[in-house]
């Protein structure tokens, strides 16, 4: 279900980037941190915008006797 | 035949036996028949009788009984009369209702005779509980029971992601429920996939139909982050699948977190109590599932925004820093110390020289005033303003008229020259008398 090569959920990037953004923000930090963290930052938006970008919605429905899904149309 | 009242055993009369002996007129002659055969022949009579072997019975519980191995015993009775019931455990796993005295309840079975005591029960295969006060009754029962086992425990609760990637959705293909689903999760989020597991959400077999879907999910697509089940609003009776306890297990043996969506808001069903999450209606369930993608959007748009300009602030903050001091801004900090050490040293060598000055200006003011005190002194100064200096032919000062004698030559030195002259007379100062003609013996 990972839809991102860097296996982190859209959850764990969202919040990676929140920690890094208030931490960046807090300014208590050398400039070489806060340029890493602020690469690290950008790494963790361009997954999220990623998968935000990418977002392929499907609509499925199970069929019990062949234990299997297709396309619904509602 | 007849079946006399009490406490589950029954009485048999031999009426019938007696009806077809009587009639064949053997009735003296017929040989007795042990105990034992009796009752197993009433066993097989009662047990092959077409009525009595699928019969639905309408009555009121009393004197229910849950036994330790999962059997209910109990009785249904109407004012005049009341019989012995029996759920076996098989069959009371599957019953859509927990029973408590006072129910009316309609019950399906069959009649099983007990040969050991000549005593028979009604066998529930299946049962119909219809009327709200009833069903609450039963309702009220299942929760007593789960609560007390825990089901309903806050601890027990599953947190629900907050980016779930897939939805699963157990209710009806067709109902007002899935659309609703639906077109909340397309407004909110176009990202989470949907599963939808079509069951029937009414009726018998619906609890047993939900609970295995709910058990293929969790066994076939563990990976499914959140389960809603539900249905739109019905009437007490067709909701009932949710108040059921297989269905009430199946939530709670899920490893997937299950909302629970039954129904109005009003309506609250023995699924809302287990599931972790309980919303008001399917659009709800919806609406708590799935986060606002669009929103998500903005919100890390905003974070890269900020960290943006936080940084540019944290470089021009250092670079501000470094230009405070470069080099060139050291050389002029040291210049202007220079500077200010050289004005420094001015100023003190001005004011030494002005205090030499002042010094020098003293002294000359005292030189001057001695010089005018000089100049004042100075005989020439006396005679200038027409005043005469007196001298002897010795060039002695005339002091006094007895320096001189009458007839004696005296020289009288004015500033620009000499008088030569002879003293003619004397006269003493305020005597008013002169002398004259004397020589120079007046002189003393």
């Amino acid at each position: 279900m990972t839809r991102n090569t860097d296996n982190i959920s859209f959850e764990g990037a969202l919040s990676q980037l929140e920690s890094i953004t208030e931490k960046l923000k807090e300014g208590k930090i050398t400039l070489e941190e806060s340029l890493e963290l602020y690469d690290q930052g950008i790494k963790y938006y361009k997954v999220c915008s990623n998968i935000l970008e990418h977002a392929n919605q499907k609509i499925r429905l199970y069929n019990k006797e062949l234990n299997s899904f297709k396309e619904a149309d509602y | 035949m007849k079946i006399c009242e009490g406490k589950s055993s029954i009485i048999i009369h031999y009426s019938l036996l007696i009806i077809n002996s009587k009639r064949s007129g053997v009735y003296m002659k017929m040989k007795a028949l042990n105990v034992t055969q009796v009752n197993n022949y009433i066993k097989r009579i009662l047990q092959s009788d077409p009525v009595l072997t699928n019969i639905s019975v309408k009555g009121e519980v009393s004197n229910i009984k849950y036994h330790e191995s999962g059997h209910v015993y109990f009785s249904l009775k109407d004012h005049k009369s009341k019989m012995s019931c029996f759920i076996s455990y098989e069959n009371s796993k599957n019953m859509k209702y927990i029973l408590e005295n006072g129910m009316e309840i309609t019950i399906s079975g069959y009649i099983f005779v007990y040969e050991k005591n000549g005593s028979f029960s009604l066998n529930v295969i299946d049962m119909v509980v219809e009327g709200q006060g009833n069903l609450h009754i039963a309702f009220e029962k299942l929760k007593e029971k789960l609560e007390k086992e825990g089901l309903f425990d806050v601890s027990k609760k599953k947190k629900l992601p907050l980016f779930p990637k897939t939805i699963a959705v157990i209710t009806s293909a067709t109902g007002a429920a899935i659309k609703d689903i639906l077109m909340t999760i397309k407004r909110k989020n176009n990202y989470v996939d949907v599963l939808i597991f079509p069951c029937l959400v009414q009726g018998d077999y619906a609890s047993s139909e939900i609970s295995k879907t709910m058990e293929i999910i969790n066994n076939l697509y563990p990976n499914t982050d959140i389960i809603i089940m539900g249905r739109g609003g019905g009437s007490m009776e067709e909701l009932w699948p949710f108040n059921e306890e297989a269905v009430a297990r199946s939530i709670d043996a899920s490893k997937i977190p299950v909302i629970s969506a039954v129904g109005h808001e009003t309506d609250f069903s023995i699924s809302d109590f287990v599931a972790d999450v309980r919303a008001a209606t399917p659009t709800a369930a919806a609406e708590i599932a799935v986060p606002d993608s669009y929103e998500l959007r903005r919100k890390i748009d905003k974070f890269k925004r900020d960290s943006d300009i936080t940084m540019n602030q944290v470089i021009e903050e250092r670079q501000h820093r470094l230009q405070k001091h470069n080099f060139r801004v050291m050389t002029t900090l040291l210049d202007q110390k220079i500077q200010n050490y050289q004005l420094y040293c001015e100023q003190r060598e001005k004011e030494i020289r002005q205090g030499i000055i002042e010094k020098m200006n003293n002294h000359k003011n005292e030189i001057e005033k001695y010089l005018s005190v000089l100049d004042h002194l100075n005989p020439e100064n006396i005679l200038k303003r027409g005043y005469a200096a007196v001298v002897t032919e010795d060039d002695e000062f005339v002091k006094s008229i007895d320096d001189v004698g009458t007839g004696e030559s005296i020289r009288i030195a004015l500033t620009d020259g000499s008088l030569y002259s002879k003293v003619t007379g004397k006269e003493l100062r305020g005597s008013g008398v002169k002398i004259v003609s004397k020589r120079k013996e007046d002189r003393k």
